[in-house]
């Protein structure tokens, strides 16, 4: 024992202090032999909350009065969810298991904050996310607004773009094959990307449809509106594009500006003047014709 | 004729020459060629010459080992605090999982990281057939042996209370009879962070 010490000495060895670490969620510890390193990485504390957004799948929305939505969370590796600051049905726990959990809310009444921690008892972390929901106070909808006369499609874009968003691929047609007796208003049409531009080139329609002589192609927050508080309201031939911008700075008179991340609709109605003069095909003989475009990155 | 005295005193000198050559030689084996390295988000904190064995006790839910740095050496402690409750210690070879056993211990060294304590994984096949390799550096679970990839990170973490011990066998088709087929947390959690 003395010789063991004694040769410790000689060999300058020298036994100091303990290091601790931890090694929690997050950490790995990493055998790397090519390098031959053992290595302990930390990282921040992971994000338990990983999304909480409103009914348009963004952190801000509007909603009608006295209209419901739900309020969208995705967690992981929590055990416990609150509701803080929101209406009263929202201030209480919510579901902490992995996973998207869809909240109910009746409505409200003003403009709300909602709030939303989730916390893991063990690493003791919280996280907390807060989305906006405003209410729009702007006029309801209404029919009295549809051109007269006519029978109302209703339909989303994305079920006449093969599934994709507006602005989301330049890979698509549309083609809409409307009625001299009909308009159409498509739902869910709208841009969420922030400076984000967007050309739409209508085009003559494939032989086998009948061509359009003119059109009315509306973007509006109700449905079948083409009167002035329609947001955009454009006249259309076989052959015209119309540009969509979510920068407010753009020139209105060039763009349709959008807001990003509002939900709109488009309408198309065949006709130039959709309150005054009925609906008409380049035909007089063709009583259906098919509008046809294709987006375009600007 | 040599007296007591110096016979004890060339006696002493020689385990002094033999102590000296067998710590110079461990010295040189054991810790030369590998480094302890601790990063935090990516930033290196620290790089030390790692002594072996790292030893994983369950018991005590921590790791620990020596580092020599500067000419001193410091017993390293990791504590897995969040992963440690029981039976929640997994052992990852290709696409499964085998339950590891309370209060087992895992040494883990430069080519041979070995559970030391029972562990039924049952019969273990090359899902292609091939014979099961067994050379360094391999990994001892109980009575298997396998031959992991030393061209791949091993990976230890923990994940909602669970740690894992992650290995790429050398055949890459391990099946052993008690495995689970296993989809590894860290895809949806980290992803990104472990390239």
């Amino acid at each position: 024992m003395k010789t063991l010490l004694f040769l410790m000495s000689f060999s300058g060895l020298v036994l100091g202090e303990t290091r601790t670490y931890d090694f929690n969620q997050g950490s790995t510890f990493q055998i790397n032999q090519v390098e031959t390193t053992y290595t302990l990485e930390s990282f921040p504390d992971f994000d338990l909350l990983t999304s909480f957004l409103g009914p348009c799948d963004q952190d801000e929305c509007n909603v009608l009065p006295d209209t419901s939505f739900d309020l969208t969370y995705t967690v992981t590796g929590s055990d416990a969810c609150t509701g803080l600051n929101g209406t009263v049905d929202w201030q209480t726990a919510h579901p902490a298991v992995d996973g998207e959990h869809s909240i109910p809310i009746s409505s409200i009444t003003e403009d709300t904050v909602f709030t939303l921690s989730c916390s893991d008892s063990i690493s003791g972390q919280t996280n907390t996310r807060s989305v906006q929901i405003n209410l729009d106070n702007s006029p309801q909808c209404s029919a009295d607004i549809y051109p007269p006369n006519l029978t109302r499609l209703s339909s989303t874009y994305q079920f006449f773009n093969d599934g994709y968003d507006f602005g989301e691929t330049t890979h698509t047609d549309v083609l809409i094959n409307l009625a001299t007796s009909e308009f159409i208003t498509l739902s869910d049409f709208g841009l969420t990307e922030l400076n984000f531009r967007r050309r739409i080139d209508f085009v003559s329609a494939p032989t086998n449809y009948n061509r359009i002589s003119q059109a009315t192609v509306s973007i509006s927050e109700c449905p079948g509106d083409f009167t002035e508080t329609s947001i955009c309201n454009y006249l259309v031939e076989n052959f015209r594009s119309i540009r969509f911008s979510t920068n407010q700075a753009d020139n209105p008179l060039l763009y349709c500006i959008l807001e990003p991340g509002t939900n709109y609709y488009i309408n198309f109605v065949l006709s130039p003047s959709p309150y005054t003069e009925p609906p008409s095909c380049d035909s007089e003989n063709d009583f259906e014709c098919a509008i046809f475009y294709t987006e375009t990155s600007q | 004729m040599t007296s007591p005295f110096r016979r004890h005193f060339k006696t002493l000198i020689m385990m002094m020459k033999t102590y000296t050559l067998l710590l110079l030689l461990m010295t040189n084996t054991l810790y030369a060629q590998w480094t302890f390295d601790v990063l935090d988000s990516g930033q290196t904190q620290s790089q030390t010459s790692l002594i072996f064995p790292v030893i994983y006790n369950h018991g005590l839910c921590d790791f620990q080992f020596l580092i020599l740095e500067n000419g001193i050496y410091i017993n390293v402690v990791i504590n897995n605090t969040s992963g440690c409750n029981g039976l929640d210690h997994f052992v990852v070879i290709d696409d499964f999982y085998y339950s590891l056993p309370i209060n087992f211990k895992f040494e883990l060294n430069d080519d041979n990281w070995k559970v030391l304590d029972f562990v039924d994984m049952g019969t273990c096949v090359s899902l292609s057939e091939e014979t099961i390799l067994e050379s360094e550096p391999y990994v001892s679970i109980g009575s298997t042996v396998l031959q992991i990839r030393d061209d791949e990170k091993i990976n230890i973490y923990s994940h909602d209370n669970q740690t894992f011990f992650e290995f790429d066998s050398a055949n890459g088709d391990i099946f052993c009879e008690n495995g689970l087929p296993f989809v590894s947390p860290l895809d949806i959690i980290f992803i990104g962070a472990f390239e």
